[in-house]
């Protein structure tokens, strides 16, 4: 990646708290339109990063940087392009929802006519219109994200740190999220997405990042992990047999009976159970697997039960 | 530019936040009574006064004590205007969105404090106006009102840059309110008999705010007596941005 490229750029960052590294020698770097799924345990860190991402907490070692400019030199540059939703959408409950907005656009250096046309803007997209003249302190958790999420959004910036941002969200908000979120990667937003629903990631991230103790542990494109299978088969078989199905997927045994195979593009089930019955394979099941990443995660996170335990 | 944004913002809140209108209406309505009653018990007394050489007049007898008073009242008032400008805020999770917006501590500070003290001197002006709605029936002491009005906006000034200090310390608004009233108590108190100022020395004494604003009330501008008041707000404040600004550090 060109540094013209990198709208974000984490190095070497650190976070020490009651003398112990939440964050760990953390680097990485985010490209305009990129989403970002961070994912980790609780108490991973990933509120503490987003919170130095977003210039609220600074780092005990190392920089951050956004659009080239070191937050911790150059403050302004949060204020223009960072909007940041914490989690639990932290509210001021005296202000009304038009209120709360205009106070946060007055903060990112909103004025009179482009604070009005930012603030209808954001009400119409999150919804949020009905609502306009209701007091904050009475909102639902889910009127409280979305407002939250407003308030991220009023100023346009470039960078989005959204810690949560699914959290009371019904079913049709939460798609209605997602949808947005694709959106703003499409006109070049780049986002922070933290989240503990690995299917939130897989639905609108382009790349994650696992934290784990503070470590970064994982960082790829998620869409080399792909959409994976499982093949059953009703007989053991030879090993060598399952290189008929290279031309739909690619296939890695698990073992006698199992096969484990992730598609290839234009491929789907049905071709799929034609290359196997076509290849002599005894069908018995085909199921989804747990997703790569799914599974990467798991021996990621577990990796601490285990050390707990020794 | 940031100072201002956060004083509008804060400016706002205290506008819709009841209780702020209701500490407001409690102490007019308390300070209009007792003008009332001033302002009989001057009217009794008018004629007798009027034949003395170098008689006190109504500034002296009305309108300075009324001011006095809402100097005593704002020992409570500033505590529980500010208490929760920075104690609630850290509490409801939204100082962290202040420093995300790039604001610097300095600008926080001073932004809530010029919206408390906004607040402060519109009560005052109220308060002010009182005395002031007579003067076209009576004789007042312009210069001495004056001279009693900057030395309370200093004490209101004072009193609220203290408030707001203990709120940058305090993890909660009922302690940050508890310790701005102890604080503001133990200053009011500091040179309270002669015997006590002179075991204390005179650094008490030189401590205690109501020395330094009696000398004002008086109608005598004196400069040290500003100083202190200056002085005092700007230890107050500078403490609240040192905390602050450590809150981004601590997280």
């Amino acid at each position: 990646m060109s540094d013209s490229a990198v709208l974000l750029e984490l190095a070497a960052v650190s976070r020490r708290l009651a003398g112990r590294n939440v964050v760990a020698d953390l680097s990485l770097t985010l490209a305009p339109g990129e989403i970002l799924g961070l994912l980790g345990v609780n108490g991973a860190g990933k509120s503490t990063t987003q919170a130095m991402i977003a210039g609220a907490l600074a780092p005990s070692a190392g920089t951050v940087r956004v659009q080239g400019r070191d937050l911790a030199a150059a403050p302004d540059v949060a204020r223009r392009a960072i909007g940041w939703l914490p989690e639990r959408a932290p509210l001021w409950p005296e202000l009304t929802v038009s209120e709360h907005l205009d106070a946060c656009g007055h903060l990112r250096g909103l004025r009179g006519p482009a604070l009005a046309a930012a603030r209808a803007r954001v009400l119409e997209r999150l919804d949020l219109d009905a609502l306009s003249r209701r007091l904050a302190g009475v909102l639902s958790l889910g009127q409280r994200q979305r407002l939250g999420l407003a308030c991220a959004l009023l100023h346009a910036p470039p960078l989005l740190v959204l810690d949560e941002p699914a959290n009371g969200l019904d079913p049709l908000q939460a798609d209605a999220l997602r949808t947005l979120l694709r959106e703003l990667a499409a006109a070049g937003t780049a986002i922070v997405l933290s989240t503990h629903v690995l299917t939130e990631v897989t639905a609108v991230c382009s790349r994650v990042a696992i934290l784990h103790e503070g470590c970064l542990r994982h960082d790829a494109p998620l869409a080399a992990a792909g959409a994976a299978l499982r093949v059953t088969l009703a007989a053991p078989v030879e090993l060598t047999r399952i290189t008929a199905l290279v031309p739909v997927a690619r296939a890695e045994s698990e073992d006698a009976r199992h096969v484990r195979v992730t598609l290839r593009d234009g491929a789907d089930a049905a071709a799929l159970a034609r290359a196997l019955i076509g290849a002599g394979l005894p069908l018995a099941g085909l199921e989804p697997a747990a997703p790569p990443l799914e599974r990467i995660f798991f021996a990621i996170a577990t990796r601490r039960t285990e050390a707990a335990a020794a | 530019m940031s100072t201002l944004a956060v004083m509008r913002v804060e400016l706002r809140r205290l506008g819709v936040r009841p209780f702020a209108w209701t500490l407001a209406a409690l102490t007019v309505a308390w300070l209009a009574w007792n003008f009332l009653i001033a302002v009989g018990g001057f009217l009794k007394v008018q004629t007798r006064l009027a034949a003395l050489p170098e008689g006190p007049g109504f500034t002296d007898i009305v309108a300075v004590p009324l001011l006095a008073q809402l100097a005593q009242l704002a020992i409570l008032l500033a505590p529980l205007l500010t208490m929760s400008m920075l104690a609630g805020e850290r509490r409801a999770g939204t100082l962290p969105l202040l420093r995300a917006a790039g604001l610097s501590p300095r600008a926080i500070v001073l932004g809530k404090y010029f919206a408390a003290l906004i607040w402060m001197l519109l009560l005052l002006i109220a308060v002010a106006a009182m005395p002031a709605s007579l003067a076209g029936t009576t004789t007042l002491d312009w210069g001495k009102l004056a001279a009693a009005l900057l030395g309370l906006a200093l004490a209101l000034g004072a009193l609220t840059a203290l408030g707001l200090a203990c709120s940058a310390y305090a993890s909660h608004p009922a302690l940050a309110a508890g310790a701005a009233l102890a604080l503001t108590l133990a200053l009011w108190a500091a040179s309270l008999g002669g015997s006590a100022a002179q075991m204390a020395g005179p650094l008490a004494g030189y401590l205690a705010l109501p020395g330094h604003l009696e000398t004002l009330m008086r109608g005598l501008v004196a400069s040290d007596d500003v100083v202190y008041f200056l002085l005092l707000i700007a230890l107050a404040l500078a403490l609240a941005v040192r905390r602050v600004a450590a809150d981004k550090e601590r997280g």
